[in-house]
């Protein structure tokens, strides 16, 4: 949970909040944003902020979260933040994606791994001591 | 030679050195329970992905020889 909340609010502190916005429409089409959502709550904000400006209102917190006006105004944030922009959603795209596996993990379990040479195997492994318990 | 190096020097390319760390993390925490095979698992992950993401790095290097 560190690892994917912390990668997912450094992705977040880089795109100074503007790298998780919702928006569907024919300006911008942010198919990063399902992959964000992955992450869960942290990333529903920006479906409020989609919602309260598609009704007109100005953004809430500052525009955090807050999809673009326009192209102009996208284009300005990829002028300013740059680099960060992208890396910035890719940190929260991972995020997502990481979350994804830790609930497929949760619900699944551990994934079983094949099955290697004794000696190659990890140190104090729980799956051959699994095994260990149940040769005894 | 310096071009490499300075590739590597560059600010963003450590961006990936806190991506990988979390990702091997992740991945190796769903393979195993316990702490000490988690980290081996995610030290195995770290360098098969830095080795592969080198090898990916060296390719466009050479590719931008030529252009």
């Amino acid at each position: 949970m560190v690892c994917i909340l912390g990668t997912y609010f450094f992705g977040l502190a880089l795109g100074e909040g503007k790298v998780v916005y919702a928006s569907w429409n024919q300006v911008d089409r942010r198919w990063q944003y399902p992959l964000q959502l992955g992450v869960g709550l942290p990333a529903v904000p920006a479906i409020v902020q989609s919602m309260v400006v598609r009704r007109g209102n100005p953004p809430l917190f500052g525009g955090l979260m807050a999809p673009p006006r326009d192209q102009e105004q996208l284009s300005s944030w990829h002028k300013t933040l740059n680099m960060r922009f992208e890396l910035g959603t890719l940190y929260t795209m991972i995020a997502g994606l990481l979350n994804i596996l830790a609930i497929w993990d949760a619900y699944g379990g551990p994934v079983v791994s094949e099955p290697g040479k004794p000696e190659r195997g990890p140190p104090g492994d729980d799956k051959s001591k699994d095994k260990d318990k149940k040769e005894n | 030679m310096p071009i490499v190096a300075s590739s590597l020097l560059a600010a963003q390319t450590w961006y990936i050195v806190p991506l990988i760390l979390s990702v091997s993390l992740v991945y190796g925490a769903t393979r195993h329970e316990l702490p000490r095979p988690i980290l081996y698992h995610a030290w195995h992950t770290a360098v098969w992905m830095t080795v592969f993401m080198g090898g990916i790095f060296i390719v466009l290097w050479l590719v931008s020889l030529f252009l």
